[in-house]
Parts: structure tokens; C-alpha cells; sequence
């Protein structure tokens, strides 16, 4: 079996530098994956903790699905069967000067389809798909994050975006 | 059009990878325009902000409030660990990993069973197993070193946040906080880490600073890391890395106020010479120092 250089996680500096590089991510796939009911900022807090009260069990290779299970575990307990739902951002990001209330009605009904298909996509699907779009996360990086193949990560986002787009139509 | 070429379309034009042509066929497709509009609707679902400081010094505070707890454990756990002391003592002495390890401002070289050479910058650590090199030939590295590959020989480096695999060459890691960087010399090697996976070839090297990688072109033509030759030289690298470097090389403790730690530092500084060095970092940055015993604090001219 290799040794690993550092045994633990329980150096005070491996850990801020742990929490720098993962507390983000950690948040942001909860979100995604979960949702805007529940506080992923509190469940990020919570699994750091569980790092550091287990960091002499945890080498530094494994602190970061360590982390991403923990942190999906939580919230899977707290989610049972409820629906996903995403918040979308009121103000534009487009179209700032397009005032038409007319269009703006379109476009409220277009977000609010968006919304429903999103949370009709599987946990994985959606997951993916935001990490890519909205964080710009590349497939190679996401497929380090979630323990999965470059494969997966692909094949999940074309369904995703089939998926969406089919949804949308038919709402 | 058939399913799978849509999708091998969809996942280049996610990348950025689409060529012109493919890009055309990809403008095309029927589904075209909704992909595009479901694509840029995306970031408006965008995760709220996540206030980073704040959680960790909550987390601070936590750990602080759990510390004073575990202290009633404290003869438990250490009667358990000389009982494991004792009963590892023997399994350790089968397969023991050789370690070396240097402190501030020293630098040793160290061989391996196939007669490369290492040589280790300052607070640094190197481990490996002298026995069982032909099963297991991987060295973990916890620092920064630079490696003289012997000719036909292959072997793995670990550190913490990433790994190199050797391809007969030399060239120098340094995998600090939140720092990860790499530059090839001579060969080639292959670099694993998770947001960088590629082959260097000779001068060409990357940085990986907070997760974000920047491969680059070395200008020198240096055929070995500065640091062995009594100083650090710089290129674009983030200004409190080359703070740390200076605390490593001199045993000195450098504060500083209102200075922008991350602006990029293209420089030098030597290994020989305190004043000359600090003065080396200080003036193309505008900045002074003040020092007082082993306290160096830096400020705005």
C-alpha cells in the first residue's frame, strides 16, 4: 500500500488550504444539485467540521470526496423527497435596455419553464450541467469533482440539455 | 442527424473545441437556436454568493470550542498510541520509507537507488522506499525540489496537490500552499493534477495558483531551478509566494500592510544576502522594509 507523505489532515495549514480549494465547490454542487430550500453554506460549515474531528482517520487524497460525501449525505437527510427548486436572478443579465413589458412577460414565463425543467432533471444531470454552464467548470474539472468519467460528465450533459430543451417546448 | 455525432458536437461546442467546420454543421442542427438560448438562460440560476470568510471563521470557532472538550481524553488517547507505537515499531522496520527533510534556508541532495539525483530546497521533506524501490518506485514530496533524472529510468513523484511522472528528464516541483508549479529542464514529464493534465516538454513549465492553472514558456536558458544556485528568480508569480520563498530561504518573519499580495512579481532575489535581497524584492514593487530583529515588515514608498 503507498504511504502517503502527510498521514492526516489535521495540520492547521493543510487544512485552511484544503478549505480554500474545496469550500467553494462544496457549496456551489450542493446548491446544484439540491437546490435553493436548503443552506448549503451551512452544510459546508458542517463538513468542514467533520474533516477536522476526523482528520487523524483522513489522508489528504481523500479529503475531498470525504468533503462532497459528507456534504451530499447532510443534505440528503434533510431533502427526502422534496422537489429541487433554483432560484433565477431578477434582473436581466441580457437585454438590460429591453424594456417591452411584453417581453419582459415572455420572458418571466420562459424562466419559469427553465425552473421546471431544471428540477425535472436527475440530481447527476443537473449537477453537471450547471457546474458547466454557470461555473465554467470543464469537463476534465468536473470529473476530478465528482469522482466520475470524462464519459459520464459528457454523456450527462447532452442529456441535460436535450432534456431541457424538450421540457421547455412542451410546457 | 445521428444522436451520437450530436452529442460529440454538443460536448466540443460546451469545451470551446469545435472547429470551424464542425462549428457550422453545430449552427445548422435544428436545435440550434434553443441550445443557445438554454445555454445563456443558465447563468441566471446562478448559485447565490457564498460568503467564504465568514463560514471558515465560524468553523474557527467551532474547532476552538471542541479543543477544550477532547482534553479529558488526552491519557486515553496517548495510552493508545503507545500501545500502536509498539505493535507498528516492527511492522515499520519491514517497510520503512526513508525520509529527508530540510529547514529554513538549507538545501540537501539526496540520491536514489537508480542513482537519480535530487536536490531539496529549503522546508522541505522527501520520502521514499529504499527497499522496496523496484515495486514501488514512487517518492512523495512535501515542498519544493528539483530532479536529475538518470538516463532510462521512471518513477512517480507525489505530492499533495498533484503528480509527476517522470519520463527521463529533470525538472523542478514546488507544491506549496495553495501553490502547485512544475518546470521541465530536459525530457519530459507528465503532469496529473486536477484542473492540469498534460505532457511538459523541455522549457516549458506551469503554475497552478488557487486551482487555476497557467502553463508557460520559459525565457531562460538556465539548465537548472535558480534556487540551487543561491537564488530565486520569479516570473509572473503571485507576490506573497515570493514572500514565503524569502521566509524560507532567511529565517525571518515578513509582515506587510497594504500591499497588493497577489499582484505578479517578475524578479530575483539571492540567498546570500538579506538586505540585498530584500532590497531586490522591495524597489521594482515601490515598497520599503523595516527590520527589526528577525521581523521584516514591508511598506508602501
Amino acid at each position: 500500500m503507498p504511504e502517503e507523505l502527510h498521514e492526516n489532515v489535521c495540520d492547521e495549514k493543510r487544512y485552511t488550504s484544503l478549505y480554500n480549494r474545496y469550500a467553494q465547490d462544496l457549496h456551489n454542487f450542493l446548491y446544484y444539485k439540491f437546490g435553493s430550500q436548503f443552506n448549503p453554506s451551512d452544510k459546508v460549515q458542517e463538513a468542514f467540521i467533520k474533516l477536522w474531528n476526523n482528520c487523524a482517520n483522513i489522508p489528504p487524497s481523500k479529503a475531498k470526496s470525504y468533503l462532497f460525501t459528507v456534504g451530499n449525505n447532510m443534505m440528503l437527510n434533510e431533502v427526502k423527497h422534496q422537489k429541487v427548486k433554483l432560484n433565477y436572478q431578477q434582473t436581466p443579465t441580457q437585454d438590460r435596455d429591453h424594456y417591452d413589458p411584453e417581453f419582459l412577460l415572455e420572458e418571466k414565463q420562459y424562466l419559469e419553464k427553465y425552473m421546471k425543467a431544471l428540477s425535472k432533471l436527475t440530481d447527476g444531470q443537473r449537477e453537471v450541467f450547471l457546474l458547466n454552464r454557470i461555473e465554467g467548470k470543464r469537463h476534465k474539472e468536473i470529473a476530478g469533482l465528482l469522482d466520475i468519467s470524462r464519459k459520464a460528465v459528457e454523456k450527462r450533459l447532452y442529456k441535460a440539455l436535450e432534456k431541457l430543451r424538450l421540457e421547455i417546448k412542451e410546457l | 442527424m445521428e444522436e451520437s455525432l450530436k452529442e460529440i458536437l454538443v460536448n466540443k461546442w460546451f469545451e470551446g473545441s469545435l472547429s470551424s467546420e464542425e462549428l457550422a454543421a453545430f449552427k445548422a442542427l435544428p436545435e440550434y437556436s434553443d441550445y443557445l438560448k438554454i445555454s445563456e438562460t443558465a447563468t441566471r440560476f446562478a448559485a447565490p454568493h457564498f460568503d467564504s470568510q465568514s463560514v471558515y471563521q465560524r468553523i474557527q470557532a467551532q474547532k476552538g470550542a471542541q479543543k477544550a472538550k477532547k482534553n479529558n481524553k488526552w491519557w486515553k488517547i496517548a495510552a493508545a498510541i503507545l500501545l500502536l507505537a509498539a505493535g507498528s515499531y516492527f511492522f515499520t522496520q519491514i517497510n520503512r520509507l526513508e525520509t529527508y527533510t530540510t529547514e529554513i534556508s538549507e538545501q540537501k541532495t539526496v540520491r536514489l537507488p537508480d542513482n537519480s539525483e535530487i536536490v531539496l530546497n529549503a522546508q522541505s521533506s522527501l520520502r521514499f522506499s529504499e527497499q522496496d524501490w523496484d515495486e514501488e518506485r514512487v517518492v512523495y514530496l512535501d515542498g519544493e525540489a528539483f530532479f536529475k533524472v538518470a538516463k532510462g529510468k521512471n518513477f512517480d513523484v507525489q505530492s499533495l496537490q498533484g503528480k509527476v511522472t517522470v519520463l527521463g528528464t529533470q525538472f523542478n516541483i514546488k507544491d506549496r500552499t495553495d501553490y502547485y508549479a512544475v518546470q521541465t529542464y530536459e525530457g519530459r514529464v507528465s503532469v496529473n493534477h486536477s484542473s492540469f493534465a498534460a505532457v511538459l516538454t523541455a522549457g516549458k513549465g506551469v503554475q497552478i495558483v488557487n486551482g487555476k492553472a497557467i502553463p508557460y514558456e520559459s525565457h531562460s536558458t538556465a539548465s537548472v531551478p535558480s534556487w540551487t544556485e543561491k537564488s530565486s528568480i520569479f516570473e509572473s508569480t503571485p507576490y506573497y509566494m515570493v514572500i514565503e520563498e524569502l521566509e524560507r530561504q532567511f529565517a525571518v518573519r515578513i509582515t506587510f500592510k497594504n500591499i497588493e499580495k497577489n499582484k505578479l512579481f517578475t524578479g530575483s532575489f539571492t540567498h546570500t544576502d538579506l538586505n540585498q535581497a530584500l532590497r531586490m524584492i522591495t524597489l521594482p514593487m515601490q515598497l520599503t522594509y523595516t527590520i527589526d530583529g528577525a521581523n521584516i515588515t514591508l511598506t508602501k514608498l
